[in-house]
């Protein structure tokens, strides 16, 4: 990013590519795919924005985690094994939790920019082997100039 | 007014507010999405609308999909819809700040007026639209925005859609 003025050349080429769920039930230890996009050699995006809600939790509190290291509830990016989710997997690209009834969103500082030609996945995980959750989550991929 | 530089729209983003096709019951509401902002961050709201697809009378079994069409090619709204809150609508669409879910929305106050689809024309599907002036809300918070069916009888299809431009003030 230099500053440079958008005209009707480059202005096809920036693309926001939102994602997202509305209310939604989620089983305990359930995930769902928000949005996979895949970049190939030349491109470059950028995850803005991720915001998660969690409406409410129907269980005994506190929960059971699957996976303790991270929140009751998240939506995150995982790399090409997120798509392939069979379980959930390791260590997420980025990442916005709550473990109580509220709202999350990540902080823009923290956005990655990825220009690495792989499919990325958003997931929206019920951490809780015990307590169904329900949510809402959105979020926008941001294209960039390559 | 100043021209549009890459920086700066690296700090505009569009969210949607979508719903596909979903049904909701009688007295329920459900939030749609939900944008969490902080100081600098502001949004502006300017697209909303909503669809009322078919309706189905719980208390007379009236459904308005199972009479078939009209001649005009539209479906009738079944039988005459009781109304939980007499000023808001067979159904409403509207932007709450700190929304509590576990409350009915008819008791907490909205940011702006609500989107009212309100006319029981006997005719389906019904559309509403959210006046086209755009809305800037930047006081630090979270914002659902939430549709609820506000008849205690029917049990209705609906879709929304709109749109929400988030400025991260990055720059």
């Amino acid at each position: 990013m230099a500053g440079l003025l958008i005209d009707s050349s480059s202005l096809p080429t920036l693309l926001n590519v939102p994602f997202g769920a509305a209310e939604q039930a989620l089983e305990p230890g359930f995930c769902v795919q928000l949005g996979t996009l895949q970049i190939v050699q030349g491109q470059v995006a950028r995850l803005s924005w991720m915001c998660l809600h969690l409406i409410r939790v129907v269980a005994m509190y506190p929960p059971t985690k699957i996976n303790p290291a991270y929140a009751a509830v998240y939506m995150a990016l995982y790399g090409e094994q997120g798509a392939l989710i069979q379980v959930i997997p390791g260590t997420p690209m980025a990442y916005v939790g709550l473990d109580t009834p509220g709202v999350a969103a990540m902080s823009p500082s923290f956005a990655p920019d990825i220009g690495e030609p792989d499919t990325y996945t958003v997931l929206l995980i019920n951490n809780m082997l015990d307590a169904p959750a329900v949510v809402a989550a959105s979020g926008s991929w941001k294209f960039l100039p390559a | 007014m100043p021209y549009l530089t890459d920086i700066r729209y690296e700090s505009l983003l569009d969210l949607p507010i979508s719903l596909p096709e979903t049904k909701i019951g009688p007295n329920e509401w459900i939030v749609i999405t939900t944008v969490k902002i902080q100081a600098p961050q502001a949004f502006t709201l300017s697209l909303l609308q909503m669809t009322l697809v078919s309706a189905l009378n719980v208390g007379t079994g009236q459904d308005s999909l199972s009479g078939g069409p009209s001649a005009n090619g539209v479906y009738p709204f079944p039988g005459i819809p009781a109304l939980v809150d007499p000023n808001m609508g067979l159904t409403f669409l509207a932007l709450y700040s700190a929304f509590d879910p576990l409350s009915p929305p008819t008791s907490q106050a909205a940011q702006e007026v609500p989107t009212i689809l309100a006319d029981p024309s006997n005719i389906l599907p019904i559309y509403a639209q959210r006046t086209l002036s755009p809305a800037t809300f930047s006081a630090p918070g979270a914002y659902s925005f939430v549709l609820c069916n506000n008849t205690s009888n029917c049990e209705l299809r609906m879709n929304v859609l709109g749109q929400v431009r988030l400025d991260l003030g990055l720059s």
